[in-house]
This record gives structure tokens, C-alpha cells and sequence, in this order.
């Protein structure tokens, strides 16, 4: 290494390879160290990332893609309470944990050369770094990178403090050297004596750590026992609780002072057995007692398992064994294929979406907010404020209008427009929402706010199923068929039943049919024969269509009426329903309605289409598209150029620009309709048309 | 008196831990690296 270079104002490869060097040392790939090399390429000179995968291939440009991504996130403004999922989304968005490493390693050399930058800047960068990359650096196990990171911001962010406890510990360290390297001599000679082999060497405690033991303890720094201490390096588990048994007979452990991580490891893969002791006139000092490949994991966590893939895959016996499921905290996101062979498609393992159900996104002033992934602007305004979500009008994202039905993506911020005059939220809407609040808020508000409309809606449609099966509103709104409905639902009163079908909550097909459930309990099968053989009486045995071109099995001349719901077309598959003084009603099988009329097979008949009719037929299809001038032209012209004839139309377009145009058409039979359809998708911007059923 | 790391430091920290060290490579992004950033200095952000 050169010497002497002064640091401000120094050409600015220094810095790339003092990261590459940190990434080296804690011995990531050959990538990654050329990532680290190049990862202030794109965002501070002329070169892109397309020039960068020409060059040097897709890994390396992807890595240095994704640092500068991360280096555009604005920790400043994030919210006390919201550093975790800050942190989450730091890694979503990082995918690569080569990725985050890289990044580390860029702060860590950015905070060692500190001093350079204005006051403001020092503590800001400190806040980031104590807040944000050290608690990554410590999940991620890499403890080498995580205790100089939090050393340095402890300087920056508590400067008093910080000299504080540097003054003390140099005030003492002449005398605790002494001390602890009369210990260690002693122990070494133990060691030996049990035939232990073992590197005995001293630490100090990181000053932060000592700092934050006396806040949480309330002690002085001369109550800090452990400022130094010792570590024992073994070769194998077995040497380490060997090794425990020397010193615990060589030296008084202090009660409750023992921690075994070794058969309990931490949730970021660290293991080690931490034991205090008592030595001469019963001053304490802390040993830790270690395998050199736990000692790889402790110093570099996540790192290290790059060391013992690429050892073993080059044959260099280096047993570095990295527990795979002991990073409880990504364990069910990363996926460790223990029986790999070749470190690339291992590697490539680890290039994998964190969180990936989630997505992450930032409220104007900072807040983050977590949805589900897909989530909408909607999503986000509910999630905020139902009385936001209920008044929003549209919504910006990253400063850009967009279509409230846009899919939001890690790191997007996220504004919504509300209005006052606004009447509340579309029913469209539910087609879009991801999130089960922004469902139940949207919902509430159609229960809620319209309640009375409910109510009317639903006593018409309660009217309109019993006219199409035949009954009175008499015959069946008695209590005894309408308590058991009532409970069924968990309705209070009529009321609360008319407002659910109002509003879609429920169908009238469903709550008449439960009714039906009690009423035919009082009425036997009589009636059902009788009709029968009212529709069979003084008939000629001959089947003969009836007007509505269907003819039924078994009985001629009845009244035969082709279903509204469902206005079935020659073609179509169709089963007849023997109504309560209404002939016989004719849905098509597929018919919504049809699942409920089923239950009752004794009114159930076979009737099927007389081949020879030319009669006309109405059929319902909704047309979708995205609006665009012209297009209900091109539509009706489409259908133009077909053998139906067009009987009605109804349009209407959605906030978000999404066009309906509702279609009653005239056609002989099922294929002609199905050409109209097929000369309707055709159309520009029509991307679905539906029959309706 | 601050110490100054260069490519061959990376490399020989990098071959501490791996036999097959891509040498070349890394030269080569180093050197591209050199020229893109150019005469681009580290001053305070």
C-alpha cells in the first residue's frame, strides 16, 4: 500500500477500491468486487448501463444497477417508526444481497472518511448509517462491517460521549493489558496441557456496545468489566466445550453469565459459547470460545458461505460449515441449496425478490406504506384514511398524473387528489383493489352510505324473482319462511336483508330460494303433480314447438316462456322449470339462476330446441374496451357486418377511462351471435365481450 | 497518516480467499473504471 495519500480532493477511483477492497477482504467474488469497482460509474459519469452489460456482462451491470437504485432512496425523511420497513424495502429493492453487501461496504468507506463533509451532512449520513446499514449489516451477520459502522456513527452522532469513553478506555488500557495478557498466557498453558490445540488471542469491546451497556445498565465506565476480553479459537465443537471445562476449572464463572449460542445460534448464523469469569481479586473478564469456521461466520456472516462454495468447488479444503437455516430472518425468502456444486448457480440463487408479496411505497412527506403486491393508488388512499379513500379523485405518482388503477412498485411516491364534491368511490373500483381493507372500506360505503336506495333496490328485485317463479309476495313473506331466512344470513330484520340484495350483497335468487326451502316443506308434491297434469291434460301425445321455438318433452300446447336472466338462443344447452301457474320457464343451463332451480328436481324438465324454427331472438353482450373517440362507431359496425340486429344499446365509461357499451341484440340462433362476438373483438381497444348470463 | 489501497492490494486481499482469481477481469474494469471517472475528485457530498 502507498502511504501518506491525503484524503480530500483525492481522485475518485480511491474510493471504488477501497469498497472493493472491504468486499475482498470479506472475501465475496471476483463480480462482485468488479460491481464494486464500477458502482459510482453510472450515476457520476457519462456511461450507462447498457454500455456496462456490452462490456462486462448482465451480473455485473445488474449489481452496479442496483446500488445506484438503492442510492437513490431517501432515508432523511422516513419516520421513526418506520425504519423497519424502511429497511425491508431496502432490501426488496436490493434483490441481491451481493447488492446490500456492496452497499455496506460503500458507507463504510464513506463514514471512515467522514471528517470531510459539513456538520449537517456528518449526522445525517451517522443517523443513516446507525439506523439503516448497521441493523442490515448485523442481520446479515457481517459483523466486521457492522461494528465499524456503528463505531463510526457513535462518533458522529454523540461526539462527547464517543471521546468520553475513548479517554477511559486509554486511561485503563495499560493496565488491563497487563492483566488480560497474564490470563491469557495462563490459559494457553491449560490448553495445552489438555492436548486442546487453540489460538488464544484478546479483544477489545466495540465502543458503542460499551456505550449503549451503560445507558441500558446505568453504570459508569469503570463498572464495564469486559472492555477487554479474550477469544479461543478451536477446531472443532468438541475443543470448545473441552476448552469451557479448562477455564471454568482454572477460573469462578460467574452465575448467570454463561451463554451457549453454539447449540443455540442467533437468528443471523453467529455461534459462539460466551462465559464471564473471575480473576485475581475477583476482577471479571468475558471469554469467547469458537471453531475457526464459526469464526469465519462471526466475522463475516452472510459472506462467508461465498468462501466455502467457491473452497469446496475448487477442491482448496477450507471447511467453513455455514449452518443453512440458521438465518432464521431470511430463511423463508432465500433459497440455500445445500447440495450445489458450482458457486454460479448458487449465486444465482441468491439473486431472488425479498418480500415478494409485498410492495413498498412512500407517502409524500416520507411515511412508508406496505401493500399487497399489485396494489393500486386506491389501495394506498385507503390505507391511509377511509375518508381518503372514500374522496379520492386520482393521485400522482412520482410526480406524474397516472391512472388510479396503475400498479404501484417498490419506492414509488405516492400522492392522492381528493375532492369534496366527489361522490364517493366506484363500484369499478373492486375489480382493481388488492388489499382487504381497501375491499371492506369500498364495500361498507355502498352498505352504508346508500341504504335507503339499497333498500328500494332490493324489495324490487325480491318482487321480480318471485314474479319469474310464479309466487305472491303473500305466499312467501310469512314468518315461519322468513325467520329461518333471516337467521341463515345473520340479517336483523327484513330491512337489513333488502339493503344486502340492493346492493349486491346478496341475490334475490338466494334468499327466495331458502324461503322456498321452508314453504315446500308445508306443501307437499300435489301441486307439482297437478300442474303436471294440467300441462298434460287433453293434449295429443305429440310433441309440437311452441312459439318461443322449444319444445317440451311430454307435454304439447303449454305455456313455454323463454327465461329473461339468461334469454337462451337455439344453440344454447337449456333445461326447462316448471313454475307455479306459469307454464314452463326455459333457462339456459349455464344460467345463474339454474344452480338454485336444480335443488328442486321435480320441477325440472327436459326441453330442447325444434330444429325448424326461424324465429328471432334477443341476446344480452357487454362489450369492454379502452375509450377512445370512434369506438362505439366501430363496434355497431362490427356488429353490421353480421346477421344480428341490434335492438339496443347502453354505454358508459369508468374514471379510469374504461369504456362499457351494453348490447341487446336480435339473432336466429347461438353461432350467430358468436360471429357478432368474434366481429366485436376485432375492434380496436375492445379487449373483452361477454354474453351476459 | 492514512493508508491508500490500490488494485494490487485488491487482488492480493481477493486471492487470500480464492485460487482462481479472474486477474485480468478486474484489471480491466479497474482500468475502465480509471478512465470513465477521470479526473473526477472525492470532495464532500
Amino acid at each position: 500500500m502507498e502511504n501518506n495519500a491525503e484524503i480530500h480532493g483525492e481522485p475518485y477511483i480511491v474510493h471504488p477500491l477501497n469498497v472493493a477492497y472491504i468486499l475482498a477482504d470479506i472475501g465475496l467474488d471476483d463480480d462482485t468486487i468488479c460491481a464494486a469497482l464500477l458502482h459510482d460509474v453510472v450515476e457520476d459519469t457519462d456511461v450507462t448501463n447498457e454500455d456496462l452489460q456490452k462490456e462486462f456482462g448482465n451480473e455485473i451491470a445488474e449489481m452496479v444497477a442496483g446500488v445506484t437504485k438503492l442510492g437513490k432512496m431517501q432515508f432523511e425523511s422516513v419516520e421513526e417508526q418506520q425504519v423497519e420497513n424502511y429497511r425491508k424495502m431496502f432490501l426488496a429493492m436490493g434483490k441481491d444481497i451481493r447488492v446490500i453487501l456492496i452497499k455496506l461496504a460503500d458507507r463504510l468507506h464513506n463514514m471512515r472518511t467522514l471528517k470531510f463533509l459539513k456538520r449537517d451532512r456528518q449526522i445525517a449520513n451517522a443517523k443513516e448509517t446507525m439506523e439503516l446499514y448497521a441493523p442490515l449489516a448485523n442481520r446479515l451477520g457481517v459483523y466486521s462491517l457492522k461494528w465499524e459502522l456503528e463505531d463510526l456513527a457513535f462518533k458522529y452522532l454523540y461526539p462527547e460521549e464517543y471521546h468520553e469513553i475513548v479517554e477511559g478506555i486509554n486511561k485503563k488500557r495499560d493496565e488491563r493489558l497487563k492483566f488480560i495478557e497474564k490470563i491469557m498466557a495462563d490459559i494457553r498453558v491449560g490448553l495445552k496441557k489438555q492436548r486442546i490445540d487453540a489460538e488464544v488471542t484478546g479483544r477489545a469491546k466495540h465502543l458503542y456496545s460499551i456505550y449503549r451497556k451503560m445507558q441500558r445498565d446505568n453504570k459508569t465506565l469503570d463498572q464495564i468489566y469486559d472492555l477487554f476480553a479474550l477469544r479461543i479459537i478451536v477446531n472443532s465443537i468438541k475443543d470448545c466445550y473441552a476448552a469451557l471445562g479448562v477455564v471454568h476449572e482454572m477460573y469462578t464463572p460467574m452465575p448467570g453469565r454463561f451463554k451457549d449460542y453454539i447449540a443455540v445460534p442467533k437468528p443471523n448464523m453467529y455461534q459462539s459459547i460466551h462465559t464471564t469469569l473471575l480473576g485475581d481479586k475477583g476482577t471479571p473478564f468475558e471469554v469467547q470460545i469458537r471453531t475457526w469456521d464459526m469464526h469465519r461466520v462471526a466475522e463475516y456472516g452472510i459472506a462467508a458461505h461465498w468462501a466455502y462454495k467457491e473452497a469446496s468447488y475448487f477442491g482448496k479444503k477450507k471447511s467453513v460449515k455455514v449452518e443453512d437455516d440458521k438465518l432464521a430472518w431470511l430463511r423463508e425468502t432465500l433459497e440455500w441449496q445445500k447440495d450445489m456444486q458450482d458457486p454460479q448457480e448458487f449465486l444465482n440463487t441468491l439473486k431472488t425478490e425479498l418480500f415478494e408479496d409485498e410492495v413498498y411505497v412512500f407517502t409524500p412527506k416520507g411515511a412508508i406504506k406496505v401493500l399487497p403486491r399489485g396494489a393500486t393508488s386506491i389501495d394506498f388512499a385507503y390505507s391511509i384514511h377511509e375518508e381518503i379513500g372514500n374522496h379520492t379523485v386520482g393521485c400522482k405518482i412520482n410526480s406524474k398524473m397516472m391512472p388510479l388503477i396503475t400498479p404501484l412498485n417498490n419506492g414509488d411516491i405516492v400522492e392522492i387528489i381528493t375532492s369534496d364534491n366527489s361522490k364517493g368511490p366506484s363500484r369499478d373500483w373492486l375489480k382493481f383493489v388488492k388489499s382487504t381493507k381497501a375491499k371492506n372500506k369500498i364495500q361498507s360505503w355502498f352498505k352504508k352510505a346508500q341504504r335507503t336506495e339499497n333498500i328500494e333496490k332490493g324489495k324490487d328485485l325480491i318482487d321480480k324473482e318471485l314474479k319469474r317463479i310464479g309466487f305472491s309476495h303473500s305466499d312467501l313473506f310469512k314468518s315461519e319462511y322468513i325467520d329461518p331466512m333471516l337467521e341463515k344470513y345473520k340479517y336483523k330484520n327484513l330491512d337489513e336483508m333488502y339493503a344486502a340484495v340492493g346492493f349486491g350483497g346478496n341475490s334475490a335468487v338466494k334468499v327466495i330460494a331458502r324461503m322456498l326451502q321452508e314453504y315446500r316443506k308445508d306443501h307437499k308434491e300435489e301441486d307439482l303433480e297437478k300442474t303436471i297434469e294440467e300441462l298434460a291434460k287433453s293434449k295429443p301425445r305429440k310433441s309440437k314447438p311452441s312459439s318461443s321455438g322449444v319444445i317440451v318433452k311430454g307435454i304439447d300446447n303449454c305455456l313455454v316462456k323463454l327465461s329473461k336472466c339468461c334469454n337462451p338462443l337455439p344453440g344454447d344447452e337449456i333445461v326447462g322449470y316448471i313454475t307455479k301457474g306459469r307454464g314452463v320457464s326455459v333457462h339456459r343451463k349455464d344460467c345463474v339462476n339454474v344452480k338454485n332451480l336444480l335443488t328442486d328436481e321435480n320441477r325440472i324438465i327436459d326441453v330442447e330446441w325444434y330444429d325448424e324454427s326461424k324465429s328471432l331472438y334477443q341476446a344480452d353482450i357487454d362489450v369492454s374496451a379502452n375509450d377512445r373517440k370512434g369506438l362505439l362507431m366501430d363496434v355497431l359496425k362490427a356488429v353490421g357486418t353480421t346477421k344480428a340486429n341490434i335492438l339496443g344499446v347502453n354505454t358508459r365509461t369508468s374514471k379510469e377511462r374504461i369504456a362499457t357499451i351494453e348490447l341487446t341484440l336480435e339473432v336466429e340462433n347461438l353461432e350467430d351471435l358468436q360471429k357478432a362476438q368474434r366481429a366485436i373483438e376485432k375492434v380496436d381497444s375492445v379487449y373483452d365481450v361477454r354474453r351476459k348470463k | 497518516m492514512i493508508l491508500v489501497i490500490t488494485i494490487q492490494d485488491v487482488i492480493a486481499k481477493r486471492k487470500e480467499h480464492s485460487r482462481r482469481v479472474d486477474t485480468k477481469k478486474i484489471m480491466k474494469v479497474y482500468n475502465y473504471a480509471v478512465l470513465h471517472h477521470g479526473e473526477q475528485r472525492r470532495n464532500s457530498r
